[in-house]
């Protein structure tokens, strides 16, 4: 018996193919800019390196005491902190055929990580300094306490209104990601 | 490795020449609009030929190239998520055609329409739904996607029934 024409699966097989073909000599150019980029990622990140290590080597040379010091070690230990969990996040180890949907899932939890506001998370090695750093600029400076908070205000306003944004795109996110899970559970 | 890339350029083609049109079907079923589309089916291809160097038949060929496939196409739909919401007929009139002026012409509706469908679906339902499409079985489908084979019956059932419905619905009204 001859296939129905108006059956979905026939009428999505027999659609015709693109007209452009994708080359093997497209795809080796691709392939060769992708690692033309993966190769500037490592000097990208020395120069990052280069960059902290002058300013701690700057901070540690006017550091006058303790206090001085221990904020320095902060910052430093921080930004290592701070790579550490960029380079999980931008590289995570991956395989190219895990199966699809748990694949899915990886890349919806990510993403619903990053909605919710995950990526203040990087910069969580960071908040000793900042509080140590805080600490040190409220207690020594001459400056009317309203232009010593200034920075701080800034920082939380700026911190509350990425949160709030990012969390309601979540919503829609969340409940997929529930129902995947359902699927999977099943 | 010299070596390593002709074996891979080789089962690259290989792959591209078996499910070359069944990997341009997938691209449309996640992108209506066309220059996403194309961007979409040179990720897929290049994707596909840099994970060959990882391919070790632990799966078949055809398992290996749809989770390539899908893996890229729903990275590309996560991306791009803000700028998708509804997909208009207009984007679709693209589609490659048919030499047959007056087959192309209904086929083209009924192909658009069910193109359509599958865009509007979420990530997890447009993955099985564009396998089903694909004349898959559910044991195929449940090796592509690691979803048991009672969720895979489930959610084909419930497929079957969506595309019957709604469909149905389309073509009272759409030709």
């Amino acid at each position: 018996m001859a296939a129905d024409p108006q059956d979905p699966k026939t009428l999505w097989q027999d659609q015709e193919p693109e007209a452009d073909l994708v080359t093997l000599e497209q795809i080796h150019d691709f392939a060769r800019r992708f690692d033309r980029k993966t190769r500037f990622t490592p000097a990208g990140v020395a120069l990052c390196i280069l960059i902290v290590g002058f300013i701690t080597g700057q901070m540690w040379l006017g550091a006058h005491d303790t206090l001085h010091r221990a904020t320095t070690i902060l910052f430093a230990a921080g930004q290592v902190g701070c790579y550490f969990l960029i380079y999980r996040v931008l590289f995570p180890s991956r395989d190219p055929a895990e199966p699809v949907s748990a694949y899915l899932r990886r890349r919806m939890v990510g993403r619903l990580s990053y909605l919710r506001g995950g990526l203040s998370v990087v910069l969580l090695p960071l908040a000793p300094f900042v509080l140590v750093g805080g600490y040190q600029v409220l207690s020594r400076s001459d400056r009317p306490l309203w232009v010593k908070l200034l920075p701080f205000a800034l920082m939380a306003a700026t911190m509350v209104f990425v949160t709030v944004r990012a969390r309601t795109g979540a919503k829609k996110m969340s409940a997929q990601l529930r129902e995947l899970d359902e699927l999977m559970k099943h | 490795m010299p070596t390593r890339s002709l074996e891979q350029d080789r089962q690259y083609l290989e792959a591209a020449a078996e499910f070359g049109p069944a990997l341009d079907r997938l691209a449309r079923g996640y992108e209506a609009d066309a220059d996403l589309r194309r961007d979409l089916r040179q990720e897929i291809h290049t994707a596909l030929w840099r994970s060959l160097a990882k391919f070790n038949g632990r799966c078949s060929l055809r398992t290996w190239v749809y989770r390539v496939a899908h893996n890229t196409a729903a990275s590309h739909v996560l991306k791009h998520r803000s700028r998708r919401a509804f997909v208009g007929l207009e984007k679709l009139g693209d589609v490659a055609g048919d030499d047959d002026p007056e087959r192309s012409a209904v086929q083209r509706n009924a192909v658009q329409r069910l193109l359509v469908l599958v865009q509007e679906l979420k990530p997890a339902d447009q993955q099985l739904t564009l396998l089903y499409l694909e004349d898959l079985d559910g044991a195929a489908i449940g090796e592509i996607t690691g979803l048991s084979p009672s969720a895979v019956a489930l959610k084909i059932h419930r497929i079957k029934a969506m595309l019957a419905r709604r469909f149905q619905q389309g073509g009272d009204h759409g030709c």
